[in-house]
């Protein structure tokens, strides 16, 4: 009892932690209904509400860029393009019922260990107190972004460049094999 | 606050990376020529052509870069000998896999030029992979190498090529997820992406974060282990093997490991060097466990293709030792003797794979079958074939006068000199292992008559061409190891 009140020693709530609860709570039904549906159609829109959930992780966390590009480029394109492919294709499909089997249950056995030892050394490890400031002033976070993009991380921006043709390329050939 | 923007001139970009440029260029060129050459033309072998070229071109470029260092981007990329003999080695794997793949028209037909541009950038990837001290670059070139090799795999109009791309692009995909995954810890503990700053970070952080680091630590050691299919992180390979076409599978066992071990290599030693004796040991015990297991489940194979995977599995464990080892116990001149012995035994390793799976290509074509029985009474049909075959499968299996002999005693070399004696014992073990299950295959190519008409099987140019080079390279490095072995250890590896 001792312990576990430990864990959560120090917490204290403010609007903040309650949004990021909400919002912890969102991302993780959404993404384990996106797992249970059986409809492909379904999962496309769960992944969407993942997708915003996480642009409310980024706001709560002072990057307000990168949550905008978030429902810009995720929630928005990527998650309304999906729903395209699907119309476009079988949308009808319903995947299979599968049993529990032994397979399963090691699987989750597996993943339930993960998880434990992860929130171990997350909860044993003595963190620094967090600063009330961010590294960089709110309005400034997109010039930070682009500084840091365009100067230490050029190198890798533009090799992304390659790998975006290589993925477009590579699901244009794939998808014409079979006709 | 003013900030000084810091811009990188071309001369220098050409500078630390023209090999990746010039290949990059020639892979956007040959994505015009293909949309703008008419269907007969792309038969002619345009597209390879030019592929071959740039990549000598590159080649050139590396070679006259050899002892010089420089870094580009305040240190993410770098230039320096360790990175330039990956290069090479990446480059002519990917020469002897283009000529392999000129007479594979029918396995591929139709994607010609896309087969030709996407090999190109795969091999970007690895270059990008050998060269950058920087997490993201690093996961970026990953990424280059591994979505093209997923392409590359599926480019075979067969329900086993689809099924061995989709299990390479699940797994690999989680691989990818958990070395990302890993790199956010690391980087949320030292507040750096750059490897070599990281480690001075570690250093100092690896006693007050100790289960955060080891946990990102064991992330991207998984997700890393994957890209070079150590057991038990070795499932997908011998599927993504078999349903590839057979020039991949070479490229994949050769050019993808090499460059998953380069990359392996640079993380552990720039971050993770300060603490190696606390966590080395994983290494040792991941070598033994994947020599062991991927030598006991080739020897049940039938598929040809299936007990070269298995096979490439336990070589990689072979691969693993020196690392393993280096981390038993790391200083200056045993680190250049251990990159030697695994650069040493990388580029035979890869020789003598490109050659086996060219007889492979070769075969399966005339037998239209990969099993164990397309290759009974070889050497009735084709007495070059079979001997080529021979020489390259006593080689992985480490017959002396043979490179894989040389590179494993070299290898074992550096083991005993650490004190890891029952490491060397279990490197002496599994090749007596892997000669039960090579031998087998030898007997049926010599001592067993041809299923059939025993009609004479002609090898086409290109792939004699590489049966040839492969051969050389073979025999030479296992009759004279010390024209690699006296060079490499005195290279300017790092750039200290």
């Amino acid at each position: 009892m001792n312990a576990v009140s430990s864990w959560f020693g120090g917490f204290i709530w403010t609007g903040q932690t309650v949004a990021f609860f909400l919002l912890a709570v969102l991302v993780v039904l959404a993404a384990v209904t996106l797992l249970q549906f059986r409809k492909v159609m379904h999962m496309a829109l769960s992944i969407g509400l993942v997708f915003l959930g996480m642009a409310g992780m980024y706001v709560l966390l002072g990057a307000d860029f990168l949550a905008f590009a978030q429902i810009l480029i995720y929630a928005g394109a990527i998650t309304i393009l999906m729903l395209f492919a699907i119309m476009l294709t079988r949308h009808d499909e319903v995947e299979e019922e599968e049993r529990a089997g032994f397979r399963q249950w090691i699987a989750g056995l597996g993943a339930a260990a993960l998880g434990a030892v992860m929130l171990w050394a997350i909860r044993t490890t003595a963190w620094p107190p967090a600063s009330a400031q961010p590294p960089w002033p709110a309005q400034k976070s997109v010039n930070a972004l682009a500084e840091t993009l365009f100067t230490g991380y050029v190198v890798p921006f533009e090799l992304v460049s390659v790998l975006l043709t290589v993925a477009l390329v590579g699901a244009v050939i794939l998808a014409r094999k079979e006709e | 606050m003013t900030t000084v923007l810091q811009g990188i001139a071309f001369a220098d970009a050409w500078r630390v990376m023209a090999p990746e440029m010039v290949l990059t260029a020639a892979g956007f060129l040959l994505m015009l020529i293909d949309a703008a050459l008419p269907p007969a033309a792309k038969r002619a072998g345009v597209s390879t052509g030019v592929a071959l070229i740039a990549l000598l071109v590159a080649g050139v470029l590396a070679l006259r870069r050899f002892g010089q260092t420089a870094a580009l981007g305040p240190g993410s990329y770098l230039l320096d000998d360790y990175a330039l003999v990956f290069k090479l080695l990446f480059m002519g794997i990917t020469l002897l896999i283009l000529l392999l793949s000129l007479d594979d028209h029918g396995r591929a037909e139709g994607a010609r030029g896309e087969y030709t541009y996407l090999l190109l950038f795969a091999t970007v990837g690895a270059m990008v992979m050998a060269s950058s001290a920087d997490l993201v670059t690093l996961f970026v070139g990953l990424e280059i190498l591994s979505v093209s090799s997923y392409v590359l795999v599926g480019l075979r109009r067969s329900s086993k090529s689809a099924e061995g791309a989709m299990k390479y692009l699940v797994i690999g995909a989680i691989a990818s997820a958990c070395v990302l995954f890993g790199m956010s810890y690391i980087y949320g503990v030292t507040g750096t992406t750059h490897l070599a700053e990281a480690g001075y970070t570690l250093f100092q952080a690896w006693d007050s974060y100790r289960g955060i680091v080891v946990l990102g630590l064991l992330l991207m050691l998984a997700g890393f282990s994957v890209k070079i299919s150590v057991v038990p992180f070795h499932m997908w390979a011998p599927d993504a093997y078999e349903g590839a076409p057979t020039p991949i599978t070479a490229f994949l066992a050769a050019a993808s490991k090499a460059a998953g071990f380069a990359m392996l290599v640079r993380v552990f030693l720039y971050a993770f060097a300060s603490h190696f004796p606390e966590w080395g040991g994983l290494w040792v015990g991941l070598a033994a466990v994947t020599m062991v297991a991927g030598n006991l489940l080739a020897i049940v194979q039938r598929n040809v293709k299936r007990m070269l995977a298995y096979s490439s599995i336990g070589q990689a464990g072979y691969l693993l030792v020196p690392f393993a080892v280096l981390t038993g116990a790391y200083h200056g001149g045993n680190l250049y003797q251990d990159m030697s012995a695994l650069y040493f035994y990388l580029a035979a390793y890869a020789l003598m794979t490109a050659g086996a799976f060219a007889v492979l290509t070769v075969v399966a074509k005339h037998a239209r079958s990969e099993d164990v029985d397309a290759f009974t009474g070889l050497f009735r049909r084709s007495p070059l074939l079979a001997g080529a075959m021979a020489v390259f499968l006593v080689a992985m299996a480490g017959m002396p006068l043979t490179s894989g002999f040389a590179g494993k005693f070299f290898i074992a070399l550096g083991a005993i000199n650490t004190g890891y004696y029952w490491l060397a014992g279990l490197m002496f073990l599994t090749s007596v292992m892997a000669f039960a299950y090579y031998f087998g295959l030898v007997r049926r190519m010599y001592l067993q008559e041809p299923y059939g008409p025993a009609e004479s099987w002609r090898t086409p140019a290109a792939a004699a061409l590489v049966v040839v080079v492969a051969l050389v390279g073979t025999i030479g490095l296992g009759v004279a190891p010390g024209v690699m072995m006296h060079s490499l250890p005195g290279l300017n590896w790092f750039g200290q």
